[in-house]
């Protein structure tokens, strides 16, 4: 049995192997049930008979013979052959699977072979990997346990043991263990694509944010790294914010602050090509002057409806788990000069610095203006905004400040403007390329802000991807990245979105930052948390005489629907996108066919009577020759032949003898019972030289007569097969 | 570390590449077999950790030191798979399995047994755990290996062997016994004429010469009768590593002083302390088989110390009254100086056998001492060239 087994297992994985590579050719596919039948039953049909003795193997050879035999005659030869050429996959599975033992064969006895066949797999194994070519999983399952099998045989003949170290009962005993590491490989997932080890990354980022969260409580530490976050060089977003979910503040909104809110926290200038940074801000109160320059130019506009155009909002913002020196604030802030709330500040560029740092227990409530940024009224204002002369600005600036606004007089704005013109306009010259397809998007736009939301809308139907790769070392230039963005990989995160957008707009004459901040959503009424992973960056473009307005060019993300105006009465037609008639289609159900299922009886009967037939004749040949054999021998060799089926016979009744047992002590553990006469004779056999009479041999036929009488009425199969 | 293990590391890490660069079953196939591999190898470790039996059998539960006693073990698998490597380590402290090696590796084919028959030799006296100690199982990639504590030990006590010689190296004992009756030739001791039946020993030959017919020593109550042997039971060690070996050479010692006594007809009284003060006298050797047995079974501890023997045991006239007092020890205690002090006092010739590393203080702390003889005895050193 261990050689079979051991057999078994080559033959089986080499065969399976096979099939599995080969599948396809085979055709197969749509008899998959069938062909895995076949493959599994054909390696163990070869190495059964392989390994069976003399009569058994006439037995597993006859039974599908017969089988065959009934069928064909049955169907005819001619229909036999016809549907075989019809299922040509029938031959070549049992072809492959004939090849397949023999090398299976081949394997298992020379160690060269088995070498080679080793080499084969793993060399197969790479080739298929690096031509991503396909290959099933099982396939895969099976190779890895032949090459388990090589190394445990390999690893066996190594081993200096005492004790049974046959080889082939080694493998055959650790086989099991064999067989359930092959089935786990199988069972085990495999993708399509290369690992992308988030839950390490995520497993990773969590433990930044855990340890920072210590860090923070601990020793109080403030984070004002969120200066230099953003735009990195290799491909990935801020990657230590987003994904970390460290909570930094909540955000409580009033009932104007509409559905998002954009809190930036810095704003840079200058673009190289690879990155932003801070260098030409001035130090000037730049957030009170933008905002007032947008309400003079609200108020010289439309004073009556100003807040069609704009609204008074307020958020509060508490820190929690997180130390800064930096205040959150939305673009049109108001803020009174030196103070915010409790907190004195100071502006480092476009930033609100507090004096002291800001911890958990710490909040402000944060007043500013919300612009109606996408309507059309809004629109129509930005496009025909007229200088703001000195009376307009000392009026909104007396409404607001009344006292303590220095730094924010006329002369100071008009200085202002200089400046954002000087330090947020560079020149940005498109590629001819670049230039024909932005040319296509703002095509019949008649105003800067058409322009600018037209190509906000391009930008928006880019693809969102936060890691796009490593920017190329080629990249060195605004005009470079713009290519390599908009032309050759057309996707990224938001600070890209947002470099494409401020770069396109100075293209256009527009002076146009770079913003970073939290973009916070508030899907229900109520605090919201900010965590880290909600940084973001945009872009906001300078109009004259309006200031700067905030633009989302990012995939997928939005500003927030603007209001209604209050005293319009606009007209809307109702049109429903996607609607279109489809014809209509009748199709005529066909009646479904009753297939019919007969089973032509003589198809299971005939065989059935036949395998009874050879199995009969099968016994009736086994005894006859049984009893030819016996009636030939001498009488020593006929008392030993009884003596170890009289053995066998009380082993299958469940008397084993043991190896260190002698045939005394064996005797004297048999039950009472048993006729223990054979057992003396058997003795003197071996041991002596005495001949055998015929009142031994009388012995030993009146004991055998016994055991078998016994063993038959254990079980009726010995009633039927033993003899 | 276990190369094959390294290797299997190695394997692992680049499934790791390999699925970080390349998708597909051949690549996650690989690292999900360099996974699993160990998990199946622990498995099969636990499965015949589970299964693995060992049967060990001494003829005789009774021991004798440096006396080979037959030794059997079977290892059992009751498993249906098969064992691929099993290592069973001895007990070496304090004995020995001959004929064995403990680095031999053992297949066992599955509900299969082999049995093995050797000696073991117990080096010391005492009750100790020998046989298999530890059980070492390895898997049949030779990855992992499962180190594991033999649950059922063989435990034995040991008895001391006894060493027999013809003579006593370190100390005359004619010269020792010269003040006994049988070899007194002084004018002062009392005689008698020689009547039929008397001990020719007895003969003083002095006075006979003077006399002219033979005369015999007349006995005394006030004679000296042979020798006594205190056995110092006070163990100061709590590892059986160091008071094993002493307490074993002592006892040896004992024995073959008690032997060697008894057969030159010399009377013996043994006298040590444990829970009470004991005193075993032998005078011949027909009964010297039960002062074996006695011997063996002597306990040592750490309560058993010498000041219980001082006043006591110094004190007692039968062992005043002995030609010489043998004492064993380990250290020369305050208590044992005012015993051996005791003793000289009396006239009493001491031997000190001293068990011990070293005896330098001994001999300083012993210098000028009359009567008394110090052999200082090495720790495993040969108890025949010892005596």
């Amino acid at each position: 049995m261990t050689v079979f087994f051991y057999d078994l297992l080559y033959c089986f994985s080499v065969s399976i192997l096979s099939v599995s590579l080969l599948w396809d050719h085979t055709g197969a596919k749509e008899h998959a049930i069938a062909g895995v039948i076949i493959a599994v039953i054909l390696p163990v049909f070869f190495t059964a008979v392989k390994n069976a003795g003399r009569r058994f193997k006439l037995l597993i050879l006859g039974i599908p013979s017969v089988i065959a035999v009934s069928v064909l005659s049955l169907t005819g030869l001619k229909e036999g052959i016809e549907y075989l050429s019809s299922n040509l996959w029938i031959l070549w599975l049992v072809f492959i699977c004939i090849g397949a033992y023999l090398l299976a064969v081949l394997i298992r006895s020379y160690i060269l072979v088995r070498r080679i066949a080793a080499m084969v797999i793993i060399a197969g194994a790479i080739l298929l990997t690096y031509y991503n070519e396909p290959i099933k999983k099982v396939s895969v399952a099976v190779a890895m346990l032949l090459l388990l099998i090589f190394l445990v045989e390999m690893i066996q003949r190594k081993w200096n043991k005492v004790g049974d170290t046959d080889m082939k009962r080694h493998v055959a005993c650790i086989s099991p263990f064999l067989l359930v590491f092959a089935l786990l490989v199988l069972a085990s997932p495999a993708r399509k694509e290369a690992y992308d080890w988030k839950f390490a990354v995520e497993l990773y980022y969590k433990a930044v944010a855990g340890f920072d969260r210590i860090n923070f409580s601990l020793f109080k530490k403030a984070d004002d790294s969120f200066a230099n976050a953003g735009f990195t060089e290799n491909g990935t977003f801020v990657s230590s914010f987003k994904n970390n979910n460290m909570q930094i503040f909540t955000v409580n909104p009033s009932i104007y602050s509409g559905r998002v809110v954009y809190l930036g926290g810095t704003s840079m200038d200058h673009f190289d090509g690879r990155g932003w940074s801070e260098k030409n801000v001035p130090d000037r109160k730049m957030i009170m002057l933008d905002t007032l320059e947008t309400r003079c130019a609200v108020w010289q506009a439309d004073s009556e409806y100003m807040t069609d155009h704009i609204r008074e909002s307020s958020v509060r913002i508490a820190y929690t788990g997180y130390y800064t020196h930096y205040f959150f604030a939305p673009v049109k802030t108001l803020m009174n000069t030196g103070k915010l709330g409790e907190f004195s500040y100071h502006t480092e560029g476009t930033g609100i610095l507090s004096d002291k740092k800001l911890g958990p227990g710490d909040a402000y409530t944060i007043y500013y203006f919300r612009l109606n940024k996408d309507s059309e009224h809004f629109r129509d204002l930005v496009k025909s905004a007229e200088a703001i002369d000195r009376d307009t600005w000392e009026t909104v600036r007396y409404n607001y400040f009344k006292s303590g606004s220095s730094g924010l007089e006329y002369e100071d704005y008009l200085a202002y403007r200089d400046e954002v013109y000087k330090t947020y306009l560079s020149d940005v010259k498109l590629s001819p390329e670049l230039s024909e397809k932005l040319d296509e998007v703002i095509k019949g736009a008649d105003s800067d802000i058409e322009k600018m939301q037209r190509t906000e809308a391009w930008l928006k139907r880019f693809k969102y991807s936060s890691s796009p790769g490593k920017i190329p070392n080629s990249v060195d230039t605004p005009e470079e990245f713009l290519d390599h963005f908009l032309l050759n990989t057309q996707s990224g995160y938001c600070a890209y979105y947002a470099t494409a957008m401020a770069m396109l707009a100075r293209s256009q004459g527009l002076p146009a930052r770079y913003v970073q901040g939290y973009r916070v959503s508030f899907k229900d009424a109520g605090t919201v948390a900010v965590t880290k992973n909600m940084a973001h960056a945009w872009c906001e473009i300078y109009f004259d005489n309006v200031g700067w307005i905030p633009f989302e060019a990012t995939p997928g993300y939005s500003m927030g629907k603007p209001w209604e105006a209050a005293n319009r009465n606009e007209t809307e037609t109702n049109v429903e996108y996607g609607q279109q008639r489809t014809a209509e289609v009748t199709v005529e159900e066909k009646e479904p066919v009753e297939e019919k299922n007969d089973i032509d009886p003589k198809l299971v009967l005939y065989p059935l009577i036949g395998l009874a037939v050879f199995i009969i004749l099968y016994i009736l040949m086994s005894r006859l020759i049984y009893s030819i054999r016996t009636a030939r021998m001498d009488n020593e060799s006929r008392a030993m032949l009884l003596c170890r089926r009289n053995l066998r016979f009380l082993r299958l009744m469940g008397y084993k003898k043991d190896d260190a047992e002698t045939l005394e002590e064996y005797g004297m553990g048999l039950p009472a019972e048993t006729d223990k006469g054979f057992i003396t004779c058997m003795e003197k056999i071996l041991y002596s030289e005495q001949k055998i009479n015929d009142d031994m041999l009388a012995t030993v036929e009146r004991s055998a007569k016994e055991i078998l009488k016994q063993l038959k009425k254990k079980n009726i199969i010995y009633r039927l097969f033993v003899w | 570390m276990n190369r094959r293990l390294i290797l299997w590391g190695i394997l692992w890490i680049l499934s790791l590449v390999c699925i970080s660069f390349w998708g597909g079953p051949v690549s996650y196939g690989f690292f999900a077999a360099m996974t699993i591999i160990p998990v199946i190898s622990w498995l099969y470790l636990f499965m015949v950790f589970l299964m693995f039996r060992i049967y060990q059998k001494l003829v005789s539960p009774v021991m004798v030191t440096r006396e080979p006693s037959p030794f059997y073990f079977t290892l059992v698998n009751e498993f249906p798979m098969i064992f691929a490597g099993v290592r069973v380590r001895f007990f070496s402290s304090f004995s020995t399995i001959s004929g064995l090696n403990s680095e031999t590796e053992y297949e066992l084919r599955p509900h299969s047994s082999i049995k093995m028959e050797t000696q073991i030799v117990c080096h010391y006296r005492g009750e100790y755990e020998i046989g298999i100690k530890r059980v070492e199982i390895e898997d049949y990639l030779r990855l992992f290996r499962l180190s594991y504590k033999n649950p059922d030990t063989l435990r034995v006590a040991v008895k001391p062997h006894i060493i027999y010689f013809d003579s006593l190296k370190t100390v005359n004992v004619s010269e020792l016994l010269r003040d006994s009756l049988y070899h007194k030739n002084t004018p002062d001791i009392l005689t008698r004429e020689y009547m039929a039946g008397d001990d020719v020993r007895m003969i003083n030959w002095a006075q006979t010469a003077r006399s002219g017919v033979p005369m015999v020593r007349e006995q005394t109550g006030e004679e000296r009768q042979g020798v006594s042997i205190y056995l110092d039971t006070y163990r100061p060690e709590e590892d059986e590593r160091d008071y094993l070996p002493a307490e074993n050479t002592m006892l040896e010692i004992l024995l073959a002083l008690s032997w060697f006594m008894v057969s030159k007809g010399i009377s013996i009284k043994e006298f040590h302390i444990d829970r009470d003060k004991r005193i075993y006298p032998v005078s011949d050797t027909a009964h010297f088989d039960d002062y074996y047995e006695f011997i063996s079974a002597v306990s040592f501890a750490k309560e058993y110390s010498p000041d219980r023997a001082v006043g006591v045991l110094d004190t007692d006239v039968s062992i005043l009254s002995s030609n010489a007092v043998f004492i064993i020890t380990r250290q020369l205690s305050d208590p044992v100086m005012k015993m051996i002090n005791t003793y000289t006092h009396n006239d009493t010739e001491v031997l000190i056998y001293l068990v011990c590393e070293t005896a330098d203080d001994a001999v300083e702390a012993l210098n000028g001492v009359a009567r008394v003889t110090l052999i200082p005895v090495e720790v495993d050193a040969e108890i025949e060239e010892v005596l």
